[in-house]
């Protein structure tokens, strides 16, 4: 971290100093789990919208949760919250809407755009956007492997839309630290960051809103899904999933070849045709996830 | 297949090829093996041991065991402790055994496989002729092996209508029904099949809102219909309900949080999820089979002879994708006989009173003729009944919903038959299973000591009715040759 941070107001004190401050400010962020997803402002314009629209289809409310990480995420929080304190832990949005009624999923809904931090930082925004999208599309595509193997379809798409739920939230503490500090971040430092630390934020997130252990460590380990302890067959799937994600709609270029011989298509058991088939989504999801954008 | 690429390399020789590893192929590899033959046994999935092993009969059991323990409880306490399913309970957490049960399971099998000196294949197999197999790996790759003897063994799958919008997330199938992470409220079943009445009655008794629906008039319609009034009745008792005599006519998902199915009288079903168990296929599709000079029949089964020989003769198909009975039990069975006859190996005399047990709550299970069946083929029957009530045994353990029906030939001498609903049915049968095989008389169930307690009691007190019906019907003894189907006695009324 040493070279990457430079002090941008004088007068603050040694570079190695700035350093230690601000890992020390940001790490304890990170462990005091005093973080939380940030929403897109138009993602929060659009619920208010439809939540506080009487007439709204409950349907078109549930599909508007269920389309956006941030929001999922926070409706599974508020779930499961004191608020609510349902007799078991509410596990995924389905179980969400079917116990609480679309009425208390409205009045979370709306909770949630008012009180939710809007992501504003300065820069990031389509890096940020980026990631919504892809997050969507792996949701999809892990939902359709998890199809395939007869998988439970409702996790696999939670997992794949909160597996990088860690990087906004990186994003936003990164920039909230640098503010507080008075100190400027380069750019490779912060992919250096997010890549490291985006796997293990996220995972602490969805733990923080008391979502099964399975999620909390299949997002974890969603890199390197081998090493997964008690769930590697989920995390192995999400792997697949975001590198499909990352073919249909970015934001990394992946080559449609290197996807036939993906590492984990052997472990998962998914055959050349069945491959294939997931391939040929990609125009479905893509659009699928332009559109909610 | 056919898209996939090229094959390269040797075809490799082996004596014997099985082509799945349920228990119908295991059963074929082991017996091969053991008969000195190098076997290769191709199977699809990463783990050996089929649909039985890791979609079905040993997952859902385990389910049932928890299910089953729970309401033993209560009623074994009489209900002086007050549990209940935790409402939103994950599903996992009743199977936290499963993954133990069906590894362990699956270990046994790969042992005894290694132990044997058979080669396992992972991947798909279709015929490129009817001696040679190709092989598509997962990554790909293509092997080819050839062998004297192949065994068709691939199983089955859920049949899914076009009218049914099987997701594997709302609207299931028994291949994904143990997926679900939380147990939904209310479940739709559609089918009374042996997986449908099972999955039904498992989680009816773990409290959810169960409701069967199907055309057939009772579940089960193999099955003795006393039998299965028993089981609708205990069904019922536990929340359940069974719409018999009808079907569905559109199946949706409301896009909130219900399942809507409408049936052709009008009646609408709302439920958080449904399972659909209306039959399954037999998996042939991606064998080429033509290659092979095979064909299915008009039903999508491999029509195979007594010995499970297809019109092919060196090949053989034996397990689910043969069809009916599609028990494990008998399809281990079948897998050992074909290898047995296609080698020319002596086989025991195999008798053909294959006992159907169904793991439901309560339990159910038959060998031999019904009376229904018994009529027909005798012209009557005398039938004597034992209610688990009347037994100590079953006092003692509060059991409800028990019986042990025996049916005997018209002379009341012969036995025919065994029923039985209630706990511990599917090892009870085998009692008169044995007693079938043996061509025991009756009488000797009356004549014979079973430990007490004991819910086999139930012989005794059913034999002993019988042999009271004889003695009215025949004060005189049983004459030596039996009234014609005119004459003959009617059976005892119900």
């Amino acid at each position: 971290m040493a070279d990457s941070v430079k002090a941008t107001t004088a007068g603050i004190g040694s570079v190695a100093d700035t350093v230690a401050r601000f890992r020390g400010h940001f790490l304890d962020k990170i462990t005091a789990g005093s973080f939380d997803l940030p929403m897109l402002p138009e993602a929060a314009s659009r619920v208010m919208q439809a939540a506080a629209d009487e007439n709204c289809e409950v349907r078109k409310l549930g599909e508007i949760i269920q389309r956006d990480a941030s929001l999922a995420g926070h409706v599974l929080r508020i779930s499961n919250s004191a608020l609510y304190a349902p007799t078991a832990p509410i596990v995924s949005l389905q179980q969400a809407v079917s116990r609480l009624g679309m009425k208390k999923i409205r009045e979370i809904a709306l909770l949630i755009a008012t009180q939710t931090k809007v992501f504003r930082v300065p820069g990031y925004d389509v890096q940020v956007r980026a990631i919504f999208k892809h997050s969507i599309a792996a949701a999809a595509f892990a939902q359709e492997i998890a199809r395939l193997r007869r998988w439970n379809v409702e996790d696999a798409f939670l997992c794949g839309l909160l597996h990088d739920a860690g990087k906004p939230v990186l994003w936003q503490l990164l920039a909230d630290v640098q503010r507080d500090l008075k100190l400027g971040v380069e750019s490779n430092l912060v992919d250096d960051i997010l890549d490291s630390m985006h796997a293990a934020v996220g995972s602490q997130l969805v733990e923080s809103w008391k979502l099964p252990e399975r999620i909390a460590e299949t997002i974890a380990y969603h890199h390197r899904p081998q090493e997964a302890p008690n769930f590697a067959q989920s995390a192995m799937m999400v792997n697949l999933a975001d590198d499909l994600a990352h073919f249909a709609v970015g934001p990394r270029e992946v080559a449609e070849e290197s996807l036939r011989s993906h590492p984990m298509l052997v472990p998962l058991n998914v055959y050349r045709d069945e491959l294939e088939g997931l391939l040929k989504k990609k125009e479905a999801i893509a659009t699928a996830a332009e559109t909610v954008l | 297949m056919s898209t996939g690429p090229a094959a390269h390399g040797e075809i490799e020789p082996f004596d014997v090829i099985v082509i799945g590893s349920g228990p119908a192929g295991h059963k074929a590899t082991i017996q091969a093996a053991k008969a000195g033959k190098t076997v290769l046994l191709i199977e699809r999935e990463t783990h050996v041991g089929g649909a039985c092993v890791h979609r079905g009969t040993i997952p859902s059991k385990t389910l049932r065991e928890t299910a089953l323990a729970f309401t033993a409880f209560r009623r074994k306490t009489g209900e002086v402790f007050p549990i209940t399913v935790r409402e939103d309970l994950e599903v996992a957490s009743l199977m936290t055994r499963m993954e133990e049960v069906v590894k362990a399971h699956e270990r046994f099998m790969t042992e005894q496989l290694k132990r044997n000196g058979a080669t396992k294949l992972h991947g798909r197999a279709s015929f490129l002729d009817a001696h040679t197999i190709a092989i598509e790996l997962v990554n790909g790759s293509i092997r080819r092996a050839r062998a004297d003897l192949i065994i068709v063994a691939t199983g089955s799958r859920p049949r899914t209508p076009p009218d049914v919008p099987v997701d594997h997330d709302k609207i299931l199938d028994s291949d994904s029904i143990l997926s679900m992470t939380w147990m939904p409220r209310s479940l739709t079943v559609l089918g009374a099949g042996v997986i449908a009445s099972e999955y039904a009655s498992i989680f009816a008794a773990l409290g959810v809102k169960v409701t069967m629906i199907d055309k057939g008039p009772r579940p089960l319609g193999f099955l003795d219909s006393e039998i299965t009034d028993k089981f609708v009745v205990a069904f019922h008792r536990s929340g359940g309900k069974y719409l018999g005599g009808r079907r569905h006519v559109k199946v949706e998902w409301d896009g909130i949080d219900t399942v809507v199915t409408t049936l052709d009288d009008g009646t609408e079903v709302r439920s958080e999820r449904l399972l659909c168990c209306l039959g399954r296929l037999s998996n042939v599709d991606e064998l080429n089979l033509a290659a092979a000079g095979l064909a299915v029949n008009d039903r999508g089964l491999l029509a195979v002879d007594a010995h499970c020989a297809t019109t092919v003769p060196h090949i053989y198909a034996v397990g689910d994708v043969i069809g009916p009975p599609a028990l494990a039990s008998s399809s281990m069975e079948q897998g050992r006989r074909a290898v047995c006859h296609a080698l020319g190996l002596t086989l025991g005399h195999g008798s053909e009173t294959i006992p159907a047990g169904i793991y439901s709550i309560p339990e159910m299970s038959q060998v031999g003729l019904t009376e229904v069946d018994a009529i027909k083929k005798y012209g009557g029957c005398i039938v004597g009944r034992a209610r688990y009530e009347e037994l100590a045994r079953g006092q003692i353990s509060a059991i409800q919903d028990g019986m042990l029906k025996l049916v005997a030939d018209p002379g009341g001498k012969r036995m025919l038959g065994v029923q039985i609903v209630g706990e511990g049915a599917c090892e009870l049968i085998h009692v008169g299973q044995m007693a079938l095989i043996a061509d025991t008389e009756v009488d000797c169930f009356v004549d014979n000591i079973f430990n007490f307690p004991t819910l086999a009691e139930a012989y005794r007190v059913a034999a002993l009715e019988i042999v009271k019906q004889r003695q009215q019907l025949f004060p005189n003894g049983v004459p030596a040759v039996m009234p014609t189907l005119d004459t003959a006695p009617q059976p005892a009324s119900r």
